[in-house]
């Protein structure tokens, strides 16, 4: 339970009043009288700066308007200072503005024995901050005055609003929703996925998963395509091998041609086999170029001159670093030091001796050339023979097709037409199998078979419509990989989203169903002081209306009012903020601007009879107007009376000079009567 | 470590060549790579730089390997006689110095082997334009001898 009451105010320098501090009673009804213009509208919008933590010009209200500006001469008029000492959980708190009219600027400071003193800043207890930072629509309702009963009668949404506040369901609410400070569970995620580079992770992964069911199934649909061609490529094998049987059937029919073409086939087969080891041969001959070193005179006469030059020295250099390190000579001799140093700036003349193992080789096969070189010329012009010989028999063969009669001949060109459409499409077939099937990503990029998918090595077009057109297998796989690897970078904020997600919906429904329960009690208790209030009118009050909610006036029938007095919609919005107390775990002061201004004087009477149980304190800025009605509040010797006024003010408001003042003379408090607006 | 180096174009050429062949493949790419540097060794035609290239292995493959003197032949005469008019000892063994790395798998220093690179893609200028678009090895293995021999008697 958090319990406030206010203890003091003080005003310095604030609109009329020069420097007035008044002590208020914890406990009851403090009636203030103060005509019209001396600051009551005032003093009421600073309390709710006050509460809130929010000074003046985040409320829209300029600095200027708060200037002292009454017909005295008073100390320092730049500044002013509006301060007001609460009772907070039974600490002292003391909450100031001061204002620099000068530099249009106004500051808050706190002073609290719990802060160790004075401190520039608005400080309350955290529960007190909880409950009211910001939330000057909760303000409004206990620092009251007659837009917030209008407000609480027809502004859509703020019965609602003020019920959050009261109770601290807003903070769950904001979870759900997000609020004034954008703390919902949905930015909580959205954080996160921003911190880790993600600009929006559910809608990202969402996107990702869908790419990446698309491209499952262009897989499939590739692989589908993949089995197709094999199983026709198995067909066509078959139809071109039969419809090459049909042609060997037909020469068959010739006994004596048969037996030719037979013979010249096996001869071709034979030939091709020798065609292939001839160009294997060839190929492997040309791996080795002792052949032509060997004719290449510049270069013979190169290392013979190298020879000449006796370069590089016959040992390596580990030869001559051994060499070095002993002490003596190979010749017997010890060795001199200065000989040791020649030698040793001599050292770059010898190679390393795995070089000299490489070099020496290299100047004897140029010098002594090895005595069976193999000339490739030679091995090309018996693989150019070969070639000939077998054209030849390709020729016999087609000339012992047209030794067959014209029909036959006919049948074979028909065949062979048929075997070069299929072999044509085999072709075709080929291609597009290896389109599918390569995984050399050198020929998958020369040939474009990645349709422009991948951009970089690691970097992939992940759109529908581009990889729809890719029908390599190992593109799409890579894409496959990429685009897993992403929804696992993503999958964690965004599977935490899908929880939240969750947590919103049965936080939301449970919100929903604790809301109506509460709303249920507000309601019984608010008609219960309505009627304590109002109690001639027969009227009972509903929260809910058909669409939102607001209060709803209904006669003894239940009939719904189109509208009631301003009265009991006064009385209605007393009743709705002391219900709402009741359920908020919050006492608290009502501090009211004319509270009675709207009531006939038995409804006033009666809300001075009341009020006091609906509110622990009751502080009422009233004007002398108001007393009618207050009569039995004012007789009652526990409610505090007391009128701001001038110092030479008289009883009718005339003469209205000197410093403003705070009299609780009881007599005077009754007498004064300033029938001014 | 240095690498053979082998330009992109040349690649496709061996490969539309294995494509459309019946008497044979040359699969092995240092096989291919070793046909272009030739050409280009015996030639003597280099290639300033080398263009849209990937990177081979470090050292001579099977069929290479045993010939592995005989190509350092070839390659040290026309890396020392591109810089050297006349010889001197020292001349010939500071070149020997930059020819070698006793470390490298093909003895060959970096700058030997962007030689033999350039020599490659120089073989290469002149295939492309003197067999082109090939469709069978055997024929193809021909005409790169006649080539070949057409520049050891210039």
């Amino acid at each position: 339970m958090l319990t406030i009451a206010i203890e003091k105010i003080r005003w310095k320098n604030i609109r009329e009043i020069e420097d007035l501090e008044i002590k208020i009673q914890k406990k009851g009804v403090t009636l203030l009288q103060i005509q019209n213009g001396y600051g009551k509208t005032t003093t009421l919008t600073l309390l709710r700066c006050i509460v809130t933590g929010k000074l003046p010009p985040e409320l829209g209200i300029p600095i200027d308007s708060f200037k002292y500006k009454g017909p005295e001469v008073v100390d320092d008029p730049d500044t002013g200072l509006f301060s007001v000492t609460f009772e907070i959980n039974g600490s002292t708190y003391i909450f100031e503005i001061e204002f620099d009219y000068v530099l249009k600027e106004a500051n808050f400071y706190t002073v609290s024995d719990v802060l160790g003193g004075r401190k520039e800043g608005w400080f309350p207890p955290n529960d007190f901050s909880t409950k009211f930072k910001d939330k000057l629509l909760l303000a409004k309702t206990f620092l009251f005055d007659g837009e917030t009963s209008e407000e609480i009668n027809s502004r859509s949404g703020f019965l609602l609003e003020s019920l959050r506040e009261i109770t601290d369901l807003n903070l769950v609410y904001e979870l759900i929703d997000d609020g004034p400070d954008k703390r919902s569970l949905q930015r909580l995620i959205s954080d996160i996925a921003k911190n880790n580079g993600f600009k929006d992770a559910t809608k990202k992964y969402q996107k990702l998963e869908n790419s990446y069911i698309d491209l499952l199934n262009h897989i499939n649909q590739v692989e589908d395509r993949k089995s197709e061609i094999e199983n026709r490529l198995i067909v066509l094998d078959e139809a071109i091998g039969n419809k090459e049987q049909t042609i060997n059937d037909i020469i068959g029919s010739d006994s004596e041609i048969k037996e030719r073409v037979d013979e010249a086939k096996r001869l071709l087969i034979e030939q091709q086999k020798e065609i292939e080891q001839k160009t294997s041969e060839l190929r492997l001959s040309l791996m080795n170029p002792e052949y032509a070193i060997s004719k290449m005179d510049h270069l013979m006469h190169f290392y013979r001159e190298i020879d000449r030059l006796k370069v590089p020295k016959i040992a390596g250099r580990s030869f001559f670093e051994e060499l070095l390190n002993s002490r003596m000579c190979v010749c017997g001799r010890e060795i001199t030091e200065e000989e040791r140093k020649y030698m040793k700036s001599r050292m770059n003349d010898y190679l390393a001796d795995d070089i000299i193992s490489v070099v020496r080789p290299m100047q004897d096969l140029v010098l002594n050339p090895p005595a069976n070189l193999s000339p490739y010329s030679f091995i090309a012009e018996e693989l150019e023979a070969l070639l000939d010989e077998k054209m030849e028999l390709e020729n016999e063969l087609a000339a012992l097709q047209d030794r067959l009669s014209e029909d036959l001949q006919k049948k074979i060109q028909e065949l062979q037409d048929e075997i070069t459409r299929l072999k044509l499409e085999q072709d075709q077939l080929i291609d597009e199998l290896e389109e599918i099937t390569s995984n050399d990503a050198v020929q998958i990029k020369r040939e474009g078979w990645d349709k422009g998918v991948i951009k970089k090595d690691n970097e992939f077009y992940t759109q529908k419509a581009k990889f729809t057109k890719c029908k390599n297998l190992f593109t799409l796989r890579k894409l496959k990989k990429h685009l897993r690897d992403e929804m696992n970078k993503v999958s964690n904020v965004h599977e935490f989203g899908t929880v939240v997600e969750i947590i919103q919906e049965v936080l939301s429904d449970a919100m929903d169903r604790t809301m109506e329960e509460i709303i249920d009690l507000v309601e019984k208790t608010l008609n219960t002081y309505y009627n304590t209030l109002v109690p001639h009118v027969h009227q009972t009050i509903r929260i809910r209306g058909s669409d939102n909610f607001e209060l709803t006036f209904y006669n003894a029938k239940n009939e719904p009012l189109n509208s009631v007095h301003q009265a009991s919609k006064l009385a209605a919005a007393y009743s709705f903020i002391s219900a709402i107390f009741t359920v908020g775990r919050v006492q608290l002061p009502l501090v009211a601007d004319s509270p009675v201004t709207s009531f006939s004087n038995n409804v006033a009477e009666e809300w001075g009879k009341t009020i006091s149980k609906l509110f622990p304190q009751v502080i009422a800025f009233i004007t002398s107007m108001e007393k009618g009605g207050l009569t039995g509040l004012i007789a009652n010797s526990e409610t505090m009376v007391a009128t701001v006024k001038r110092e030479n003010e008289d009883l009718e408001g005339k003469n209205a000079s000197g410093k403003m003042i705070c009299t609780f003379d009881r007599d005077l408090f009754k007498k004064y009567d300033v029938r001014r607006s | 470590m240095s690498r053979f180096v082998f330009e992109n174009e040349a690649r496709y050429y061996f490969e539309n060549l294995n494509k459309l062949s019946s008497t044979g493949k040359i699969t092995t790419r240092l096989e291919q790579y070793w046909l272009c540097a030739f050409l280009g060794l015996v030639a003597g035609k280099q290639k300033k730089e080398l263009e849209n290239s990937m990177e081979l292995i470090d050292t001579f493959t099977e069929s290479l390997r045993g010939h592995q003197i005989p190509i350092l032949t070839l390659l040290f005469y026309r890396y020392v006689t591109k810089v050297l008019s006349s010889y001197d000892s020292d001349l010939i063994l500071d070149q020997m110095k930059l020819f070698f790395d006793d470390h490298a798998p093909t003895k060959l220093s970096s700058d030997a082997m962007d030689s033999l690179n350039k020599y490659a893609a120089g073989g290469f200028g002149i295939l492309k334009e003197k067999l082109v678009n090939p469709s069978d090895l055997a024929t193809f293995l021909i005409n790169y001898v006649d080539l070949l021999e057409s520049y050891l008697k210039e």
